[in-house]
């Protein structure tokens, strides 16, 4: 056990609380709950989504993936409801005439090829399933070349896109796209994400999740992100930036000189709290980039070699973490 | 194409990989060899009697319900499990389309096996008995089996993780066993109704009474045969779509 030295109060937070609800919305989620079992997988969420690309973040086993299967009415909400384009889409099926989704897992005909899968795709949307339309969709994803393959011998990224033909071919006016960009190279998530900019700005409803914060900073600034099931935070993506850069940080610092340069490090404003932990020191920030730029001054001014300076919590996961504890 | 037929173009595709045709037309092909064996060895004044038995019981209680369980189970339980049910589901289409389009697929690749099965026999009928007009009568009564098995075990295969092992017990345990001791029970066991049908047109010529003592309690017509084979399918077909529509899809 590690001795705590002068704890200091965190400094305030960034605002968090942006709005979940979008303007026009075409999907509403209101009160959603899903339980499987005894396991709550989503709980009491209410979000909305609109024209252009929503991000859906959150770490994995998140609730992410179940959110959006009730939105698009795989799953059926234990509580609350959800309306896409106005309508249930469990009561009505004629609304997937414009809703297009395309899964996480490799669900895909294996025995079939890009092509045939995405003529399949045609037929059972009732739209234009001629050979024109068919290879339109698979070359917007950079396909033709193997699209008389099976799939089973595709690579992951290459069946992602196969999946993200078949779902295009519809031409959707919502898209819901659960981790699209797994396994793809950065060539392909640069063709996929200039895809999801076109369909956006077309007007379209597109709703991408990842757990990679990056990842969907690259599509768009609105983000509704979900922890542990609950809606964790909404809104613009700097404020998700913010929050990481306020709230405390556990950083792990080691040098040969600990106590020298733990006494300066109290001396920081953004430093709240100091521990000995394993012959080194693991130090609580609320301004990680501040307390960063400070430690190279501070290590010359003292004489302490650092050897290390790791965040130990700067995951995504404990800033959804956070952010969840502030709206509770 | 509507969604429908290409719902049952790609099932069909589906259930028919290489492995399962070379082994389900084996398996089908299995009763005209023995039938064939047997036909040397028998004792020619029983002959007739035991060609009867042994030219269709193996057929329709054991190779018709085996070959359709695994394929119907299939049908819609390999969608579950590869997880690609959610590419059916979500389409502006109704679940009685996809529920009857996978009935119509599983009981069209059930009765493309049969046909050989039954093409096979009448042949080695043709050899031993001198005549290939019992082919219809088979062909007839094996495909009210498949409608039967087929519709049955898509909805078995939707509802349980291990359609297969379930199946197994109905047919082996329950239809051969349990039925064979309370002869009551004969018009819950699919395939004695369609041997009825078979049973009803075979050509007079064809010494049908040996098989009568399978058939139990009840010996049907060929319109009870249809009655029941309709109402059968109508009602499981009619769950199937209640269940895509009422559970999750994933």
């Amino acid at each position: 056990m590690g001795t705590t030295l002068v704890p200091r109060a965190p400094e305030p937070l960034a605002s968090t609380r942006d709005p979940a609800s979008a303007a026009n919305a075409t999907v509403v989620v209101h009160g959603t709950s899903k339980w499987f079992g005894t396991k709550v997988a989503v709980s009491d969420v209410s979000c909305s989504f609109g024209p252009g690309i929503t991000g859906l973040l959150g770490p994995n086993g998140a609730g992410k993936t179940t959110l959006m299967r009730m939105i698009t009415g795989l799953l059926k909400p234990s509580e609350g409801s959800v309306s896409v384009f106005g309508t249930d889409p469990r009561k009505d099926p004629d609304v997937y005439r414009r809703v297009a989704f395309v899964p996480e897992e490799d669900a895909v005909y294996a025995h079939l090829s890009a092509r045939q899968l995405v003529r399949y795709a045609a037929e059972l949307s009732r739209c234009d399933a001629s050979a024109a339309a068919v290879d339109a969709a698979i070359a917007s994803v950079n396909l033709l070349d193997a699209a008389d393959r099976p799939i089973a011998q595709y690579s992951k990224g290459m069946r992602q896109r196969a999946k993200v033909a078949a779902a295009l071919v519809s031409k959707p006016d919502l898209l819901v796209l659960d981790e699209p960009l797994n396994g793809a190279d950065p060539l392909q998530r640069a063709v996929l994400i200039g895809i999801f900019h076109e369909l956006a700005a077309a007007g379209r409803t597109i709703i991408v999740s990842s757990h990679v914060l990056a990842e969907v900073e690259r599509m768009t600034d609105r983000v509704i992100a979900i922890l542990d099931g609950k809606l964790a935070a909404a809104g613009g993506i700097r404020a998700i930036r913010a929050a990481m850069t306020h709230i405390p940080h556990r950083v792990r610092i080691d040098a040969d000189e600990p106590r020298i340069l733990a006494r300066a490090l109290m001396d920081l404003p953004a430093v709240v709290g100091v521990r000995f932990e394993d012959g080194g020191l693991e130090v609580e920030t609320s301004n990680l980039a501040a307390l960063g730029t400070a430690l190279p001054a501070l290590s010359i001014q003292r004489s302490v070699r650092v050897t290390r300076f790791e965040p130990v919590d700067a995951s995504l996961e404990s800033v959804f973490r956070h952010l969840l504890s502030i709206r509770r | 194409m509507t969604p429908l037929l290409a719902i049952v173009r790609v099932t069909i595709r589906q259930l028919t990989g290489r492995t399962r045709l070379l082994g389900f037309s084996l398996l089908n092909l299995v009763p005209a060899p023995l039938l064939a064996a047997v036909s040397r060895a028998a004792n020619p004044a029983a002959l007739d009697l035991e060609l009867g038995v042994l030219l269709v019981l193996p057929f329709f209680a054991l190779v018709i319900p085996i070959t359709t369980l695994i394929v119907a189970s299939s049908a819609l339980g390999e969608e579950r499990r590869d997880k690609t049910l959610s590419f059916l589901v979500l389409r502006p289409i109704s679940r009685l389309e996809i529920a009857l389009a996978k009935g119509i697929a599983a009981a069209t690749v059930s009765i493309g096996f049969a046909v050989l099965g039954a093409l096979a026999l009448s042949l080695t009928w043709l050899a031993v008995g001198g005549s290939f007009d019992v082919f219809p009568s088979i062909l007839l009564g094996g495909t009210l089996a498949c409608v039967m098995y087929s519709t049955v075990f898509v909805l078995l295969g939707n509802v349980v993780v291990r359609a297969t092992l379930v199946g197994l017990i109905y047919i082996l345990f329950f239809e051969i066993i349990i039925v064979d001791n309370l002869p009551r029970l004969a018009p819950a066991s699919l395939w004695r109704i369609g041997l009825g049908a078979t049973i009803d047109t075979m050509p007079t010529h064809f010494p049908a009474r040996a098989l009568l003592a399978a058939l139990g309690n009840w010996v049907p017509s060929l319109g009870s045969a249809l009655i029941v084979t309709s109402a059968v399918a109508f009602v499981t077909i009619g769950l199937s779509t209640i269940l895509l529509h009422r559970t999750d899809a994933v």
